[in-house]
């Protein structure tokens, strides 16, 4: 539809539930998720593989881990692109996420802000900002958060990957929409029952064989 | 004083594009049906300068002949100028087919008189132009040894007076021709016996005054130094070094920063002249009695405008304590370069075109806030083990060339470093293992890894070696 101009989120259920058609490109969006490594970056994998024009950066600002540029190469990510800011205050976080907000020079950021030091109006002024300079700007929280209303235009929860490829996830707050709990949101990559299975059957036949091994050299 | 006079003796002739297919074809560059200009094969020939054209033919049948170009000449210099540029700030076109250097300032850069000669001679000569270099204390005088081939063997790094005294030896023995006099002055020093500079220059000043004018007093006086060359006064100042003092106290950051802008604006003027721009500079604030603090402010780029010299100034100035009150404020430029083209881009009406910044000053701000280190980007390394595989790097070192990663299997997003331990009964195995045994060159290792999920179920990249289950990353 040509109203719709979001972001397609690589998820098609996800994409038709969103007023946009995809991500909001301009807004502030939150992602709960009780710790990290739970999947937020496949989530929101389509916004960090866009194709955007040369001078682009794509800012990570206090990620909770290292950043694995070949894994990041291995989704589509340009490495080259991407930036890494590690501030060293709450302070200098939120400075670092409205300078690249401001900058014109990156259209996805993603941060980690210090859950205490938040605040309602400085989560206003990152809203206020993402839409006023076209930025995808993605603050990832933990579940507790959910507790608290936010400005943000979408409020993401993900509940948890499972072994059938699936990213479980529910729609908080969205635009034109009510709550959404439980989508199942196909991953492409992912062990499979039968992948554990398997492999459970390789380790025990393995631990046995050593079991085997150890008692004929007894 | 150090100055190189740079002679383009082919320049006429030069500025005429040969193919290759013509050297040994005779060729002469002629002015009014004269031979001002020959190339080797037209001297061998017996063309001589101010030979006419039509005795030329006559020497060489197939002369091929060029009707001299002033015009084109004179833009040549003017792009001369920009590869000299790269040896010293300070060049002047000396006169139709001459450069003048101050080498003062870069003669240490280039390790001497010796080398930056050769350099000089290599880069005019890729540019496909030869050149003669003299070398004075005076730029009259570096011209005419640059014409008449007047040389030493110089010592490679001499103090001033060192300079001066073999200038002074060497003028001696330079002939007067090389002076750029009018052809008449000329031949009334040749009907007198006068040939060389030696003759004249020692004869009292208002002798010579009397007898040839006062023009060519002041030549020879600017020969040996005794008089400041016009060239001096062309010349604009070495460094910026700006400080304002103030009637009254200021107090507080806004407060000072106007008359910082007005220093900016100085420093800008100063930048403009050169079409320099300013890659690193130091601020000084100032209380009464001269306590105060200064700091550096770095520049990605060279910057010629106020408003982004004072964008990155102001990032800086929040980290910094300044004193309560400042009563004095400097501005010192540490490092300026010549502002290439590329840098400035213009539209028709030659103003500034306004653009989304480009990401060099996203880097630049965020740098001047929160230091070089809390920027990082990332390269890739063709490495199996997945330790050595990426390396974080600075940001100024990095995104120099992109290395092609081979696919190798799914690896997670999030790695952690170190590896964390844990407990074998904490983990669910869900794929695996994948077998990884390299690097037994620098630091061996040889790990299987695991996909598994741990007690939150989340799934992670784990492995197993002599100390037990390490998880290494998480796919996030």
């Amino acid at each position: 539809m040509s109203t719709k101009h979001g972001l397609s989120t690589g998820f098609e259920q996800l994409d038709d539930l969103l007023v946009d058609g995809g991500w909001p490109c301009a807004a502030l969006v939150e992602i709960l998720c009780a710790r990290y490594g739970v999947g937020e970056l496949r989530l929101v994998a389509s916004a960090l593989t866009r194709p955007v024009s040369a001078s682009q950066w794509t800012v990570l600002i206090n990620p909770p881990c290292v950043p694995y540029a070949p894994a990041f190469q291995a989704l589509g990510v340009n490495v080259r692109d991407l930036m890494v800011v590690h501030p060293s205050s709450h302070r200098e976080a939120l400075w670092s996420l409205e300078e690249v907000i401001e900058s014109g020079s990156s259209k996805t950021v993603l941060g980690w802000l210090s859950e205490g030091d938040l605040q309602d109006k400085q989560l206003r002024r990152l809203q206020a900002k993402s839409k006023e300079r076209d930025v995808f700007c993605v603050l990832f929280r933990p579940l507790a958060a959910e507790r608290h209303p936010s400005p943000a235009e979408l409020r993401l929860r993900i509940e948890q990957q499972t072994l059938d490829r699936k990213l479980i996830v529910s729609i908080i707050k969205r635009r034109g929409g009510w709550r959404v709990e439980g989508l199942e949101l196909p991953l492409p990559w992912g062990p499979t029952t039968a992948d554990a299975d398997r492999t459970h059957q390789l380790m025990a036949d393995w631990e046995r064989t050593r079991r085997d091994m150890k008692t004929a050299l007894l | 004083m150090l100055w190189f006079g740079l002679y383009l003796p082919h320049l006429p002739l030069e500025v005429f594009k040969q193919p290759s297919s013509t050297t040994g074809v005779p060729i002469v560059v002629t002015d009014a049906q004269r031979v001002v200009r020959e190339n080797d094969a037209a001297r061998a020939a017996g063309i001589r300068l101010g030979a006419s054209l039509a005795t030329a033919r006559s020497l060489a049948p197939a002369l091929v002949h060029h009707a001299r170009n002033r015009e084109i000449e004179a833009q040549r210099l003017e792009r001369l100028v920009s590869t000299a540029y790269a040896f010293t700030p300070y060049v002047s076109v000396a006169a139709g087919d001459a450069l003048l250097l101050d080498m003062a300032g870069s003669l240490k850069l280039f390790d001497g008189i010796h080398k930056a000669r050769s350099k000089l001679r290599k880069k005019f000569g890729r540019a496909g132009h030869r050149v003669a270099i003299g070398v004075a204390h005076t730029p009259r005088a570096s011209l005419a040894f640059a014409k008449s081939g007047m040389d030493v063997a110089w010592p490679d790094m001499p103090d001033p007076q060192t300079i001066r005294r073999i200038t002074l030896q060497l003028l001696d023995t330079t002939p007067l021709a090389s002076l750029d006099l009018a052809p008449k002055t000329l031949e009334r020093f040749v009907n007198m016996g006068m040939r060389k500079v030696g003759d004249i220059v020692h004869v009292p000043r208002h002798e010579v005054v009397k007898r040839f004018g006062v023009e060519i007093a002041d030549c020879l006086a600017e020969l040996t130094g005794e008089r400041m060359d016009p060239w001096n006064a062309e010349r604009p100042p070495e460094s910026f070094s700006e400080s304002l003092h103030l009637i009254e106290p200021l107090r507080g950051k806004d407060e000072v920063l106007e008359p910082m802008e007005h220093l900016a604006k100085l420093l800008a003027t100063w930048l403009a002249r050169l079409n320099f721009g300013v890659r690193r500079l130091s601020w000084g604030v100032y209380t009464f009695d001269g306590e105060g603090a200064s700091f550096e402010v770095g520049f990605e780029q060279p910057r010629h405008e106020v408003a982004d010299i004072m964008a990155i100034t102001r990032l800086q100035m929040e980290t910094v304590d300044l004193p309560g009150e400042a009563m004095t404020i400097t501005l010192d430029v540490l490092y300026a370069m010549p502002l290439s083209a590329k840098w400035v881009e213009r539209d028709v009406l030659g103003q500034t075109v306004a653009q989304p910044a480009p990401p060099r000053e996203l880097v630049e701000r965020l740098s001047a806030r929160l230091g070089k280190d809390a920027l990082q980007r990332f390269c890739i390394f063709d490495d199996h083990r997945p330790e050595f595989a990426w390396r974080p790097t600075a940001e100024r070192d990095a995104g120099k060339a992109p290395i092609p990663v081979p696919e190798r299997g799914r690896r997670p997003l999030w790695l952690l470093e170190p590896p964390m331990p844990m407990r074998a009964d904490h983990l669910r195995i869900v794929s695996g293992p994948e077998r990884i045994r390299c690097g037994w060159w620098e630091q061996e290792q040889c790990r299987d890894y695991f996909v598994a999920q741990d007690r939150d179920a989340t799934w992670c990249w784990c492995f197993r070696d002599a100390q037990g289950w390490f998880v290494h990353g998480y796919f996030a």
